[in-house]
């Protein structure tokens, strides 16, 4: 269905793709990983040429779409994208978003378009909405129906780029439920994701974008865990692994809570470890690390705290790597904290004078 | 108190402040003026000087020790000079008698400080220039010598105010011959129930009458006179023009059609008017006297026309020169927006003289069509910078959603972007309107008579301030009021949020 041969695309300081081949086919739904600065957002957006490549071919459907002269608007009746910032049209309604396309460029038949796009609306639970406008949505209504805008079109295949990558973790569920519901349909999928919980469920097929290429693939259950290449592991693991670094006392852990609960999210964390860890984190931060921060910081102390997690037994091990400062745990003003941390951790073990490891699993302590 | 409350205090107070003011006007001036009753009490006063007159001459011969004020004509050194702003000024012999006559609160001292030659100037490097002018010069020497130009003077001085000139005798068999002159100088030149009369007005008609000539009549400031004659505008001005060496570098001079004295006018003691006969004074002068409510009729009529069509072209330009450079190559765009910052820095009145004496100086088009065209380009480069900003706030991210559906550029531009770009387009909108009125105010500058020159020519007329400003002032803003309310309707309706269901449906039907 769709095959990209030897795409190129340069920049003026940095190439991000450099050889990359690979295969769509009917049926497919492909999750697109990888580090940034890896042209994940670049390949799909030239896929249906919102960017053109420096060099290389794409064929959607037999056909050179990357030919000087290709009528664009035929390419993107067959290829829909679906954005991280949603781009719904604020000048119209909701029912008017999903059906204008339909109706100015596929000519269909205005009435048919309409009956068309309130059931799709209906599928996802939107009928309601048809007459609003997008400013009154909220950011998980709006993605969902952008995505009803680009079914809408009929389209073979459908792109999305980081689709919820700009929701707040409330809304995330709600829009994957629609995505899901188009893979079991059938629909060819393409998706650039941060999220590997999810892409686990929905994809067949696992792209892992390095090197200027295509670097591995495979199903989700290969990529994901037991991946065979050296930079495929190191992101896997990265990815698994949830990492603070403080290095001025004016450290902001309040943002770093919610980059923990997007990590839970994306890592499926069990939701009991997960309060668990953040009560831990609440102590040792507030309770012991601040206070030291305020008086004792140097200019090259560094404080490093990683939180790795694992499905199959669900246990956490959060690990505190401290240099250039020194913390008294039996300091009686602290005793508080020391005890609040054994309470939900299962160990607390130092396994060297400046770190420190804690076990949090659910089990019962 | 609250906002409502809050809102009628302040209008009020804006109304007590308006009332104050505005009261101030139609009293005579103080007592604490200075007396002047002979030459000799002439030192260390202010004088009133008109700009580019001859007044400066005497004024550097004589009176070098008294503080010079410079206005642009007669009456505004008249308004000045009764309301204690001023203390002295020159006015010529000959129509000194009609200005004692026109208006009160003033005197003269009886005693000639100089010695003028009137003669009215022509082109003088062109050949059709030198030709009028030897024609002119001519016939004035016949009327001399038969003793009908003195004559003529006298019979104007005694009965300017029922004097008419004859017409009847021109031919144009050989062309046009334009004159100008502020017609603020009775009585050789004025306006009388609308329409030019005066000496120097009967002297230019009797000229083309004897030379088969179709006489063009403009109304022109005194200082745009000569300019106007040395870049071939108009053939010939006058409005007691005297001959010196200065001008006679740059322009041509017929013989003398009269001489005259220059006097000094002082203030007088004024008669106490009571308010409410100021008032009706003024209203009948106004308005009343010689019709002149037509004249401010014909004013609005011009300013109107001048603005709308205007604001019709122009935007309609500006919104296809933005297209154009949407969608052609990037010198298009530098150049309008190079053109559009030059229209915006200037002053309105230095792009309209710039039109008016250097774009088209060679050209005989008329002020009028000038006047259009200029404001025309000040609305398309208003519009085309107002809509270029508007559409560059809209986030490219609608633009690529538009993109991934199918939609071509231009579809993408009508149907999502522009009426989003109308939200910030239309304020910006109602501004240039309201600037473009308000600009349309400067055309007397070209001979144009819109509402504001009129209201200056009735004002010179009948040294009335009150009336002529304040009426005008209420026209401009019933006119701004009018022109920005018929915008927000216009917005009301093309608003995609206040489209009713029924309106919205409108796109699903076969």
């Amino acid at each position: 269905m769709i095959e990209i041969r030897h795409l190129k695309k340069q920049y003026e300081n940095v190439t991000p793709i450099e050889d990359l081949n690979v295969t769509v086919n009917k049926g497919d739904v492909i999750s697109i990983i990888g580090p940034s600065g890896t042209g994940k957002s670049t390949l799909l957006r030239m896929i249906n040429m919102l960017e053109s490549p420096t060099s290389g071919q794409i064929l959607v459907d037999g056909e050179d779409v990357t030919a000087p002269g290709y009528p664009l608007e035929k390419l993107r009746e067959k290829v829909g994208m679906v954005f991280q910032s949603f781009n719904l049209f604020n000048n119209m309604t909701v029912i008017e978003n999903v059906c204008v396309g339909a109706i100015t460029i596929k000519k269909m038949d205005p009435k048919e378009a309409f009956d068309r796009g309130m059931e799709l609306l209906d599928s996802v639970g939107l009928s309601a909405f048809a007459f609003a406008y997008p400013k009154s949505l909220s950011g998980g209504q709006k993605q969902r129906v952008a995505i009803v805008r680009s079914v809408a079109m009929n389209p073979e295949v459908i792109l999305f780029d980081e689709p919820t990558s700009a929701l707040d973790p409330t809304m995330v569920g709600e829009v994957h439920a629609v995505i899901k519901s188009l893979a079991e349909q059938g629909h060819t999928m393409m998706l650039v994701t941060h999220d590997m919980s999810f892409a686990e469920k929905v994809a067949n097929r696992v792209f892992f974008l390095a090197d200027g290429g295509l670097y591995e693939e495979g199903t989700p259950e290969e990529i994901f865990h037991n991946p065979q290449r050296e930079k495929t592991k190191a992101f896997i693991l990265r990815l698994r692994d949830f990492h603070m670094e403080i290095d001025t006392p004016q450290y902001d852990f309040l943002t770093m809570y919610t980059q923990f609960d997007m990590f839970a999210l994306k890592n499926a964390v069990a939701g009991e470890v997960s309060q668990k860890i953040k009560a831990i984190l609440e102590e040792l931060c507030f309770g012991i690390l601040i206070k030291k921060l305020k008086t004792d910081f140097a200019e090259r102390t560094r404080i490093i705290i990683d939180v790795s997690y694992s499905e199959t037994n669900k246990t956490a091990v959060i690990t505190a790597q401290w240099r250039h400062i020194t913390f008294d745990f039996d300091d009686p003003e602290i005793m508080i904290q020391r005890a609040l941390i054994r309470h939900y951790s299962d160990n607390v073990e130092f396994t060297a004078d400046n770190e420190v490891k804690i076990t949090v699993s659910e089990k019962k302590n | 108190m609250n906002v409502k409350e809050g809102k009628k205090s302040g209008l009020l107070l804006f109304l007590m402040l308006l009332m104050l003011v505005l009261s101030g006007c139609g009293k005579s001036s103080s007592d604490s003026a200075v007396r002047i009753d002979s030459l000799d009490d002439i030192h260390n006063v202010r004088f009133g000087l008109v700009t580019g007159a001859l007044d400066e001459v005497i004024y550097a011969e004589k009176f070098s020790d008294c503080t010079p004020f410079y206005f642009n004509g007669f009456n505004d050194e008249v308004a000045a000079l009764k309301e204690n702003k001023i203390d002295c000024m020159f006015y010529e012999s000959s129509g000194i008698s009609a200005l004692m006559s026109e208006t009160d609160g003033i005197t003269y001292i009886e005693e000639s400080v100089y010695e003028e030659q009137f003669s009215m100037p022509f082109a003088k490097d062109t050949p059709r220039g030198q030709k009028l002018c030897a024609e002119f010069d001519e016939f004035i020497g016949k009327l001399e010598e038969s003793g009908e130009l003195k004559e003529l003077e006298q019979d104007w001085t005694d009965n300017f105010e029922t004097k008419v000139i004859d017409y009847s005798g021109i031919t144009g068999e050989n062309g046009k011959v334009i004159y100008a002159s502020p017609f603020d100088a009775p009585p050789f030149n004025f306006v009388k129930n609308g329409e030019p009369s005066g000496f120097e007005v009967d002297l230019f008609v009797r000229y083309c009458t004897e030379y088969g000539y179709e006489p063009e009549i403009q109304s022109m400031d005194f200082g745009a006179l000569i300019p106007a004659i040395t870049s071939g505008k108009i053939d010939l001005g006058s409005d007691y023009i005297c001959v010196t060496e200065e001008r006679k570098q740059s322009v041509a001079f017929p013989r003398a059609y009269a001489t005259g004295d220059v006097y000094v006018v002082v203030r007088a003691e004024a008669e106490k008017v009571s308010f409410l006969d100021s008032i009706a004074n003024g209203f009948r002068k106004t308005f009343i006297e010689e019709q002149r409510w037509k004249m401010i009729l014909s004013g609005i009529c011009t300013t109107l026309l001048i603005s709308i069509a205007s604001i019709i072209i122009g935007s309609v330009l500006g919104f296809l020169i933005y297209l154009l450079c949407r969608k052609g190559p990037n010198w298009i765009t530098s150049f309008f927006d190079g053109l559009s910052w030059v229209v915006s820095s200037l002053p309105t009145v230095v792009l309209l003289m710039l039109m008016f004496y250097v774009v088209f100086g060679k050209s005989q088009i008329a002020g009028f069509w000038v006047s259009i065209i200029t404001f025309s380009i000040f609305m398309a480069m208003g519009v085309y910078s107002a809509l270029s900003t508007a559409v560059k706030s809209i986030d490219s991210g609608q633009l690529e959603g538009a993109y991934s559906l199918g939609f071509s550029d231009t579809r993408t531009f009508m149907m999502i972007i522009l009426p989003q770009a109308m939200e910030q387009f239309i304020p910006n909108y109602k501004g240039l309107v309201v600037s473009l009125v308000q600009g349309t105010s400067i055309v007397g500058y070209i001979a144009v008579e819109d509402l504001t020159r009129i209201s200056d020519i009735i004002r010179g007329r009948t040294y009335e301030a009150f009336f002529p400003l304040v009426s005008t002032a209420i026209i401009y803003l019933i006119l701004c009021w009018l022109l920005t309310l018929l915008i927000s309707r216009i917005n009301l309706h093309i608003t995609p949020a206040s489209r009713s269901k029924e309106e919205i449906m409108r796109r699903f039907e076969k």
